[in-house]
This record gives structure tokens, C-alpha cells and sequence, in this order.
């Protein structure tokens, strides 16, 4: 697989003009509030490695696609504009290489170095968008149906080429065993026509060959001792003059034999019909359950067409072939009932079908008959029935099939050509009238039909022979590949399993420390119960806590991409999910991370600033592998929030005379950077239970809180007789006033026209001495050596000291 | 990493070519689909097993 070493973003999703990250292959966090437009960046990057926007598919997103959707908003009409150039490394080559993609054409892209190694492993690439996940996917493992979760996860796992597999083996199975059951009926009809030729009950070689050498003997052909596969009974008639007739006979037998047959017509599998009707009118009082099973084969034919996006029954694209596979299928698994009933329908429909052959066995000689006697009439009539019936039989193969002749199976099914009773009696009549054969011809004649009949029975048995080996194949192909895979599958379950229990009681450490789970497969379903402080084991959703759900969520995905790509995994988009770690877990979030993920390169999206700071202290991330945007707007997409470019961006929009930019920057600045020192210094603001401090709220209490503190330095080095400290303290808590002091913050509350809510009213000259003294104050709470934010240790109990990174700042708390 | 289909689809072949029902050639037509990855088609599954090579089924 890849790491990210940059990434170029022009014009796509929320990012405007462009956007340059240097992700340096590591671990990477962007931070900012809502909206701000770090998930464009994951956008961008998905895009560009796989084509695909994942919240422009799925569910919810009919209409959306990544060539009208995926550029800025701006550029919707000039989309050549828009694409991501990725620098990316490939570990297993240790190769780098450039990939770029248009949002004009989502499906090319342009890699260079184009070495056949690097294509093939961004192809590998491009069919996993599960490299990006959000937290509506996360949702996706967890709080869903088993059966959705089932296909989620198969789709995840690429799986869902096995369940192919396995439905295709099925269904060629199927059709083979209706072939197998078509040729055991030919056999029966074939050998039935024979039987009634030569007028025996039943057909034994002994019996078949007495009846032929007796015929022989008056032809004076020599007698034939036994019936091999390759014996003709009418050998040697060529010898004698052949007399190009019909056996008078067997015709008048094959004619009569059909007389009766349309005699019976009326009660033709009456029982058969009669239940079938009964389980129609049953679907058809049921409209839920008629619906479902009118559609079923057709959407059975549908699943096994899939080819791509497009709907081979109705040629409506959709965003995947995944997601329109799991769209037909959840239409098949609605109804058990449906499928009881669709099965007996089509075993009684069975019954009928070789009962149809077994009549259109009969019909042929006697067509033969009419065409040998000219009578074109009743030939051709006999010929359309003969289609009719085949073309009847093939309706009886599924429910549909049966609802399209409902009508047929209550009015009569067979229905014969309208003259037929008055035309076979005139055939018979005619054929009877002819003088009796002489016992030469006759025998000659009655040789030359059992020869034709036996071929046709011997051909019947030679293709049973073969769909039976074919049906055979077919059984054992699927009864093995669906072992072979129910195992595979099984045990890859039991490592997602074991995984996922380890992530989650390291994600839950001195919380649930004996948490297992369990992942239970069976039919089209994946069950996932967990432990419950051992209290036994339940659906995630059952008592486990919205936070303790999400948290399994981010588990099994990464069990679920370990098992998936094992030690390449070495890339994944977290965006926004880490938010659903609760605060207590955070550390060990990042702890899970680097001790069983060494070598994946997360990028991490959160809206929450001190969730990034973390990171940094956890040290999954750096300060120069962490970005944070502090606003967007849509002429400039995200605004980045750096320790010094932000007042460069400040000073650029006031020479531009843009005021109300450099009023909102500096605002933002202010309030992510009071958010941070509040944090870092303990700072006490009116407690608010809905968590919005604003920077009204905040800046006072942070100014306040580093005095007081520096107050409490200067004494404690009072205790220690260190006087140096003690002047370095008071020199920057006087330097502090004087700058809080000149910013009027302290006057905020008092004083409407210095509020920085103000400051977008003000005029270019007025607002530049405001952004210098800010600067002066925000600049008071950094090192200029290290450049890190003042902060106190520890962060709860005692305070022990006052310090930077570098140690260049360290003021000791303790008073002696 | 070895795909999880891969390694059913070698098990699955491996163990095929143990039964007497199947002749190499089968197998090794299967095998050819198989390592596709593509979507398997049933009609093309029916003609290996139906040995039409051999005599079309009708």
C-alpha cells in the first residue's frame, strides 16, 4: 500500500484556489471547527486515490456525483480547474510517485512515474475507498441489522465476490438438475413410445430382441444374440428391397395411443393445478408477499447480470455496483414465507413440465404419420402445438412464469389443435383403410421404426448420461466451495473477533478490562454481540453507551482493515471519527494507534482543538505534522491556522484594505488560541454546560489566570531566594498588563466600542494598532525560543511548575 | 497479503482436482475464470461442467 508524502488541492470540495499539505509520510492531524473544511482535504485525498467520494455515494445521496459534486462550487462549470496532485511512497517498491486527478474525468489518472509495480499498486488502491472512513461508517459496523452489517462488512472485506461465487455455483447447479430431470423425462418418453411400438409392458433387452428377430426371421435376416450400445436391430435390410412405408400397425398403435391421451387431457395433473391455482390465489390476497415473489427471478436475473453501476433491469445508474447489489438483495431476503411457497410452486411446477414432455413424445410420430400421408393441415396444425406445449413448458420454471398462464391453468392447459379429436380419427381411419401390409413389409417397416425409436431412446439415455455427470459436478463444486469458504470465513471472523476484543480493552483500559466479542455468522447475517462487564453477552446497542458504540465502531474497523490488509495496511482517513472516542479514552486512542499501527500513516480530522493537542502530547502527532484551520469561507476555503502565517494572513487582508478578513482572522486566532491556554494553564471562565465559551468569556479568564499565576511564581522563588526567577516572573506578568492593558480587553465589558465584535466596523488605520496589540498579548503566552504555548504541570492536583517545551520558560510553583 | 477469495479459490481447485469427476482440463478452465476475479458467469461455469467439448448437452 501507500503513505502520503503531499498533497496539491486546487478548486475541489470546500477548498478554494488551492491548498498545499506536506504530510512527510507520518501521522498527521487537521483541527478546526466545523465547517472549516477538513474534510474537503479527506475528499480530495480519497478522490484522488480511488476516484470516488465516499459521502457523494451511499444511501441518501440520490443525485450526487464526484463530476458535478466534487469541484468547488465556484468551478462547477469549468471543472478542468479542479484536481488533486498527491506525492505518495510506496513502502513495498520503496518507490515515491505523483498521482493526479480531474474532477472533469474521476475514473483517469495520470501517475508518474507510470511503472507497471507503482500502476498496479495504486489500481489496489483505488477498489479500498474503505481507506477513508467517517463517522457514518462507523455507525455502519455497529448499530445496524445483522444482515446489513453482514453485507457491510463482506463489501468491506471484498468479500463479496465469495457470495457471487457461491450464488453463480448455485444457480449452475440448479439448471443443471433441471436439464438432469428434463433428459430422466425424455428417457421415459422415449422409452414409452418404444414400449408402445412394440407393444410390451416392459422394455428389456430380452424382450426387445425377441420381438426384433422374429421379424427378422420372416425377413430372413440373420438373428442378433445380443443388444450392444452400437447394435442395429434393422441391419441388413438394405439387402432386401426396402419399401420406404410406415409399420401400419405401430401407426394405427402411436395414433390411437394419442387419442386417448386427448381423451384425458381434461384431468391433465388436475391435483398439480389445482394446488398450484390455490398458492396463486393465496399471493394474490396477499399483495406485500405477491410483490416480492413476482419480482423474484426477476431480480434473481438481475443479481446474476450485474456488471457495474448500471441496473441491468432497468438501466438506472447508481453510485457502485456494491451498494445497488445490497439494493437487490435485501429485496430477495424480505420474505421467508414468500420463499416456502415460491418453492413448493415450483416443484409441483416440475411434476406438470415432465408430464408435458412426456405428451409431446406422442405428438411427434404421429406428425410424422400426417406428413407421410400429406395431410399438411394436420401436420403443420400438430407442429404449433408442439410449440405451443414447449413454449408452455418453459413457464413452468418459476412463479412468474405460472402467474403469466394463470389464466391457462384455470381454462385448460394443454389445449389441442380445435380438430384434432375429428383430424386423428380421420388418420386413423385413413391409415387403417391402407390393405394390410404384406408380413414382409410389415416386418421391414416395423424393423426400420424400432431402429429409429431405439436411436432416439439410446440418445435420450447418452444425454442423461451426461447431465447427470454435469449435475453431479455441479452439486459437489458448490457443496464444496461453500465449505471451503464457510470455513475461510469463519476463521477470518474469529480473528476480527479476537482483534477487535484487544483493541477495544486497550481503547477502554481500567474500564472493561475482560470485554470480549463475538462475530456469529450464519445465512446472509452477521450477528455481533459483546461482553457486558461480564454480565454476558448483548447487541452492541443494548447497554453499552453511544460513546462505548462508537468506540467499537473504530475498533472493528481496524480490525476489520488489519485482517484485510494485514502489515500493509499502512494508510487510512480518519475523519472526524475520533470524536467519538469519549475524553477519558483519548490517550489510549492514541496509544491503540501507535503500538499496533506503527507503520499506518493516519490522517486525522477533528473538530475539536484540544483533541489535536492531545495528539501532539500523546505524540502521534507532531506540531509539524498537525495543521489546524480556524475558519473557511468560500471565496478562500480553510483558513490555516499557523503560529506565525496567521498574522502575515492578517496583515495582507489590512494592505488589501479588507478589514472585515482581517477582523474575522484575527477573532478566530483569538478564540482557538484562549481555547488552547485556557486548557494549558487551567484558566477558570463562567462555566457554561454547553461548552460555548467565546472569546469574551475566555480571554479575560486566560489573562487573568497567567497574572495570577505569575504572581505565585514570583513568590515561590521568593521561598527559594531565587531572585532571578522571581524578576523574570514579575517582568513578564508587568509586560503582560501593559499589552492586556493597550488590547482594552479588560474594558471589553464595559466599553461597546473597543468589543471585538466591533472591530468589523472599523477603518483600516483604526483596526491596525488593535492587531498589533493583540499580537504583543497573544505573543506573551508563547516562548520565543520554542515557540510552544506556556502551560502548568500537572494538570490536576498541585501545581508544580509554570513551563514551555524547551524548558527556556520554567517557573517553580512550589512555595517552600 | 494473500486475498481471502484467492485462498478459497486455491483450496477449492486444489481439492477439485482430488475428485475423479473432474478432468484437468476442467479444472484448469475454472482456474482461468477464476484468477480473473471477475464476476463469475453462470452460462460459462455450465459449459466446463457439461463437458460440451466432449458433446453438446441438449
Amino acid at each position: 500500500m501507500i503513505k502520503l508524502e503531499s498533497a496539491h488541492i486546487e478548486w475541489a470540495r470546500g477548498i478554494a484556489r488551492n491548498l498545499d499539505i506536506d504530510f512527510q509520510r507520518q501521522n498527521f492531524s487537521i483541527s478546526g471547527p466545523n465547517g472549516s473544511g477538513k474534510s474537503a482535504v479527506i475528499d480530495a485525498i480519497e478522490f484522488a486515490l480511488t476516484g470516488q467520494i465516499g459521502r457523494l455515494s451511499g444511501s441518501g445521496t440520490k443525485g450526487l456525483s464526484v463530476s458535478e459534486h466534487g469541484p468547488h462550487v465556484d468551478k462547477v462549470k469549468f471543472p478542468d480547474a479542479s484536481f488533486v496532485e498527491l506525492k505518495i511512497y510506496i513502502p513495498d517498491l520503496a518507490k515515491s510517485a505523483t498521482i493526479t486527478r480531474k474532477f472533469k474525468t474521476p475514473s483517469k489518472v495520470e501517475i508518474s512515474p507510470s511503472d507497471d509495480d507503482i500502476e498496479a499498486i495504486l489500481k489496489e488502491v483505488s477498489v479500498h475507498p474503505e481507506i477513508a472512513l467517517s463517522r457514518r461508517d462507523i455507525i455502519r459496523f455497529i448499530l445496524v441489522e445483522s444482515g446489513k452489517r453482514s453485507t457491510e462488512i463482506q463489501a468491506l472485506l471484498k468479500l463479496d465476490r465469495i457470495g457471487d461465487t457461491r450464488r453463480t455455483l448455485n444457480t449452475v447447479y440448479k439448471r443443471l438438475r433441471t436439464k438432469n430431470n428434463n433428459a430422466e423425462a425424455n428417457i421415459i418418453s422415449a422409452s414409452d413410445t418404444l414400449k408402445l411400438h412394440l407393444q410390451v409392458e416392459d422394455l428389456t433387452s430380452e424382450t426387445l430382441l425377441d420381438i426384433v428377430n422374429n421379424n427378422r426371421k420372416i425377413l430372413d435376416l440373420t438373428k442378433i444374440n445380443e443388444l450392444k450400445p452400437e447394435t442395429k436391430v434393422d441391419e441388413g435390410i438394405a439387402n432386401v428391397p426396402k419399401i420406404n412405408e410406415f409399420n401400419k400397425e405401430s401407426a394405427l398403435r402411436d395414433i390411437n395411443a394419442l387419442i386417448e391421451m386427448t381423451n384425458d387431457f381434461q384431468d391433465f395433473c388436475a391435483v398439480e393445478i389445482a394446488e398450484i391455482i390455490s398458492k396463486l390465489a393465496k399471493l394474490e390476497s396477499d399483495p406485500s408477499l405477491l410483490s416480492i415473489l413476482k419480482k423474484q427471478s426477476f431480480i434473481e436475473t438481475g443479481i446474476d447480470f450485474l456488471d457495474g453501476p448500471e441496473c441491468p433491469l432497468c438501466d438506472i445508474p447508481w453510485e457502485d455496483e456494491d451498494t445497488l447489489r445490497r439494493h437487490l438483495e435485501s429485496k430477495l431476503t424480505k420474505s421467508k414465507d414468500a420463499k416456502l411457497i415460491s418453492d413448493s410452486l415450483s416443484s409441483l411446477a416440475s411434476k406438470i413440465s415432465l408430464s408435458l414432455i412426456n405428451i409431446l413424445g406422442f405428438i411427434s410420430p404421429v406428425k410424422n404419420l400426417a406428413i407421410a400421408e400429406n395431410d399438411t393441415d394436420f401436420s403443420d396444425s400438430l407442429s404449433k402445438w408442439e410449440t405451443d406445449l414447449n413454449d408452455l413448458k418453459s413457464k413452468f420454471i418459476d412463479t412468474s412464469g405460472l402467474f403469466f398462464i394463470k389464466n391457462r391453468l384455470l381454462s385448460g392447459l394443454i389445449k389441442p389443435p380445435s380438430s384434432i379429436s375429428f383430424n386423428l380419427q380421420s388418420l386413423y381411419n385413413k391409415v387403417e383403410g391402407k390393405p394390410d401390409q404384406s408380413a414382409t413389409v410389415s416386418s421391414q417397416t416395423f424393423l426400420t421404426t424400432t431402429q429409429l425409436r431405439l436411436d432416439d431412446h439410446r440418445k435420450t439415455i447418452r444425454v442423461k448420461e451426461k447431465t447427470s455427470a454435469a449435475e453431479n459436478r455441479a452439486k459437489i463444486a458448490y457443496d464444496l466451495y461453500c465449505s471451503i469458504s464457510e470455513n475461510s470465513l469463519n476463521k477470518l471472523y474469529r480473528e476480527v473477533e479476537t482483534d477487535f476484543s484487544i483493541f477495544y480493552r486497550q481503547l477502554n483500559e481500567n474500564d472493561e478490562e475482560t470485554f470480549t466479542a463475538k462475530l456469529i455468522p450464519s445465512e446472509a447475517k452477521l450477528d455481533l454481540d459483546v461482553n457486558f462487564y461480564d454480565r454476558g453477552l448483548f447487541p452492541p446497542g443494548a447497554y453499552h453507551s453511544e460513546g462505548h458504540q462508537d468506540g467499537m465502531g473504530v475498533c472493528l474497523y481496524l480490525a476489520l482493515m488489519k485482517n484485510l490488509f494485514g502489515d500493509r495496511f499502512t494508510f487510512a482517513l480518519l475523519d472526524d471519527i475520533v470524536m467519538s472516542v469519549d475524553s477519558g479514552h483519548r490517550y489510549e486512542f492514541c496509544k491503540l494507534l501507535m503500538n499496533h499501527f506503527r507503520d499506518t500513516q493516519f490522517i486525522i480530522t477533528t473538530h475539536d482543538r484540544l483533541w489535536a493537542e492531545q495528539m501532539k502530547s500523546a505524540g502521534l502527532v507532531s506540531s509539524k505534522t498537525s495543521i489546524a484551520f480556524y475558519s473557511w469561507t468560500i471565496d478562500t476555503g480553510p483558513l490555516v491556522d499557523s503560529n506565525k502565517g496567521i498574522w502575515e494572513e492578517i496583515s495582507l487582508a489590512l494592505e488589501k484594505g479588507k478589514v472585515e478578513i482581517a477582523a474575522s482572522s484575527l477573532r478566530h486566532h483569538l478564540e482557538y488560541s484562549s481555547r488552547h491556554l485556557a486548557d494549558q494553564i487551567g484558566a477558570n471562565p463562567q462555566f457554561r454546560s454547553d461548552g460555548n465559551y467565546d472569546l469574551g468569556d475566555l480571554l479575560p479568564s486566560v489573562i487573568g489566570r497567567m497574572k495570577k499565576l505569575l504572581g505565585k511564581a514570583a513568590d515561590a522563588a521568593q521561598t527559594w531566594d531565587d531572585d532571578e526567577q522571581k524578576q523574570a516572573a514579575i517582568k513578564l506578568k508587568n509586560a503582560l498588563s501593559s499589552c492586556s492593558g493597550a488590547s482594552a480587553v479588560e474594558q471589553w465589558a464595559v466599553n461597546k466600542a473597543v468589543h471585538y465584535n466591533e472591530w468589523t466596523n472599523f477603518g483600516k488605520k483604526d483596526f491596525e494598532p488593535v492587531v498589533v496589540s493583540f499580537r504583543d498579548l497573544i505573543e506573551r503566552f508563547r516562548c520565543e525560543k520554542c515557540d510552544s504555548w506556556i502551560y502548568i504541570t500537572p494538570k490536576r492536583g498541585p501545581l508544580e511548575s509554570l513551563r514551555c517545551s524547551c524548558s527556556k520558560i520554567n517557573f517553580n510553583l512550589k512555595i517552600v | 497479503m494473500q486475498k481471502i477469495q484467492e485462498q478459497i479459490s486455491n483450496e477449492f481447485l486444489t481439492r477439485l482436482k482430488g475428485s475423479q469427476d473432474f478432468s484437468d482440463e476442467m479444472i484448469e478452465k475454472l482456474r482461468e475464470l477464476l484468477v480473473k476475479g471477475e464476476k463469475l458467469k453462470a452460462e460459462e461455469i455450465e459449459k466446463i461442467f457439461s463437458d460440451e467439448e466432449n458433446g453438446a448437452l441438449k
